[in-house]
């Protein structure tokens, strides 16, 4: 393994994988977020129903005491009777007025003596005989006070029920464990605000402002606004800790995402360097392949009086050598030998026989060897049976001057001669190749080639196709040939190439031109 | 090399009614189905020397390696027939100069 520098990409794999996560832990916080607060709203509309019902009992009460003093036209006794049992319960302060001419008296007092509020008796003058709760406000005192009265309804007598109930010490609120509010800090307020004045009772830890949730409920002919906040979380600790569950498994997840990019990537380029390594292989292999291939073949001489072009095209297996070969040379002006061959098979072995065939020749040629002669000879240097090879040769002897050529073939195909716009495939008696033994020696063919012309030798790359018979690729080498004979002798030998070449011919070719004019 | 190399190419040798030898190839003959010929081409080139006709009728396609067989079958059994070739192996034996040497029949 490579010791480099993450990836950008599984930096950024990482990276998005962490935006998923915070995305993700955010809408967990807000999705308990809002669980939270509905839970705590929920709860806070229990409490306002329970204290909705706590008004309800004392506007009973007060109604029921209102209606006794009604029925008993104000007897104090029957009055301090029902009020005793009352007060024994709940430490309130009762009492009865009667209110006359905006004027309040007390016709009877039971509990604690009345602390009343700030005005005094005057404070109750003012109430309507309409059976409702009325809620006079908070007093101080020891303990502080709730007041509040009743005048029962459609009542004639003006008699009015005034009660105090006590605040608990600090009017602090407390919660039973057992209870399902146990886990809310509350504070209830008298009225619809939240006023610090107004303070009925509150938890030791009174509700802050983050967090809180407040509700407001109808209590008597005022309001109770009950403000609440959760101590712990109310959905549980699991739903809390989820955002940062869903965190924390995020992070890693993220990390092992970008690492597992970073490995499978890393992975890659090992493996995309050997590749590039068997490419690079590869390639110097055809490399050499070509490189021996070209080194063995000639560059074509300059000569005067004629054009000499040559064209080498591997097979489609390029990895291998392959033993076509050409030779000229040069003889005079507008005089010279030349040769097309191709050795049977592939590879180094057919490379090798081609390089000796090729130098044989130009050594036969140099000691002034005829054709026929050199054909001769070549045939001692080659046995199938030793060498499990053979080679199709083609010898010319060309005198352009003289307008004469001369051919000898071991199994090779006669050249095309394209003139005067018309392409022909010479013909000339074909030995078999050099290899295999011969019953006698072929003498030369010789053509007349008077005027300009294009002599075309090849091999069979150049007409042999695995679907046809080889009279079709000769056929369409040589009308390939008069189509492009007006061509310049390069640009010909191109043409004819790109016209003869197709797919997945295995085969090398060979293309050797010779003109004059 | 190809894993139909085994079956693209055939050999199969019998014996001639008239005596000698039938040796019979069938399919594409070339460099990468050779040695699907081998081992009954050796064993051919070992038997005495008879005449022995070739029956290409049902070959397709011949290349130089291929006819590199024919002539190594030629040069052993020297009195050589060849008959019934399809016209692309005919022609490529008539190219090289071997039809003489094969004792292709005429068309």
């Amino acid at each position: 393994m490579l010791r480099t520098a993450p990836r950008t990409l599984s930096v950024a794999v990482a990276l998005v994988l962490l935006a998923i996560t915070v995305g993700l832990a955010l809408l967990t916080w807000q999705v308990n977020a809002n669980s939270e607060q509905s839970l705590l709203r929920r709860q806070l509309a229990q409490i306002g129903t329970l204290l909705e019902s706590e008004a309800t009992i004392l506007q009973v009460q007060l109604a029921d005491m209102g209606l006794v003093a009604v029925a008993t036209d104000a007897d104090p006794e029957a009055f301090a009777r029902i009020a005793d049992m009352q007060v024994d319960a709940t430490g309130q302060s009762l009492s009865l007025w009667r209110v006359t001419d905006g004027a309040a008296d007390r016709l009877a007092s039971q509990g604690t003596p009345p602390v009343l509020p700030e005005d005094g008796a005057d404070s109750l003058a003012g109430l309507q005989p309409t059976g409702e709760l009325v809620i006079l406000g908070i007093l101080s005192g020891e303990p502080d006070r709730l007041a509040y009265a009743l005048m029962p309804a459609d009542d004639s007598t003006n008699l009015l029920v005034y009660a105090e109930a006590p605040l608990p010490p600090d009017r602090r609120l407390t919660v039973p464990e057992d209870s399902p509010l146990s886990g809310l800090d509350l504070a209830l307020y008298l009225g619809d605000t939240v006023d610090p004045e107004q303070l009925l009772q509150a938890t030791e830890n009174a509700p802050g402002d983050d967090d809180s949730e407040a509700t407001t409920v109808p209590f008597g002919n005022t309001s109770l606004t009950i403000v609440g906040a959760a101590q712990v979380p109310l959905s549980g600790a699991l739903s809390a800790a989820l955002p940062w569950i869903v965190l924390g498994v995020g992070v890693v997840l993220a990390l092992a995402g970008g690492t597992t990019v970073e490995y499978v990537s890393r992975r890659r380029v090992v493996a995309e360097r050997l590749a590039a390594e068997n490419e690079r292989l590869y390639r110097q292999q055809r490399g050499i392949a070509g490189t021996l291939q070209h080194a063995l073949l000639p560059v074509v001489p300059e000569m005067s009086g004629l054009d000499v072009a040559a064209r080498y095209v591997a097979g489609v297996d390029e990895l291998e050598v392959g033993g076509d070969w050409y030779d000229v040379i040069a003889r005079g002006p507008g005089c010279c030998v030349f040769v097309v061959g191709d050795i049977s098979g592939r590879g180094l072995p057919a490379a090798t026989t081609m390089a000796a065939l090729r130098f044989a020749v130009r050594a036969y040629v140099a000691e002034g060897h005829d054709i026929e002669v050199v054909m001769e000879r070549l045939r001692d240097l080659l046995d199938i049976e030793a060498d499990h090879q053979f080679a199709t040769v083609l010898l010319g002897e060309l005198d352009a001057t003289a307008g004469r050529l001369r051919l000898v073939s071991a199994g090779h195909f006669a050249p095309v001669l394209v003139a005067g716009g018309t392409a022909t495939l010479l013909e000339c008696p074909v030995a078999p190749p050099v290899g295999v033994s011969a019953p006698r020696p072929v003498p030369a063919t010789v053509v007349p080639v008077g005027g300009a012309a294009t002599l075309l030798a090849f091999t069979d790359g150049a007409v042999e196709r695995r679907q046809e018979t080889i009279d079709t690729g000769l056929e369409r080498l040589r009308a390939a040939a008069a189509a492009t004979g007006s061509r310049p002798l390069e640009a010909m030998l191109d043409d004819l190439l790109a016209e003869l070449s197709s797919e997945g011919n295995k085969d090398d070719t060979v293309l050797l031109g010779l003109r004059w004019s | 090399m190809e894993l139909t190399d085994e079956v693209r190419a055939r050999m199969d040798v019998s014996d001639d009614p008239d005596g000698g030898l039938v040796v019979t190839l069938a399919g594409e003959l070339d460099l990468a189905s050779l040695p699907a010929v081998a081992s009954p081409l050796d064993e051919l080139l070992s038997r005495r020397q008879q005449p022995v006709v070739l029956d290409l009728a049902e070959l397709s396609f011949l290349d130089s390696s291929g006819v590199a067989v024919l002539v190594r079958i030629a040069n052993h059994f020297d009195r050589v027939r060849t008959r019934s070739a399809t016209q692309p192996v005919r022609r490529v034996i008539e190219v090289l100069g071997l039809a003489a040497r094969f004792g292709l029949e005429e068309h």
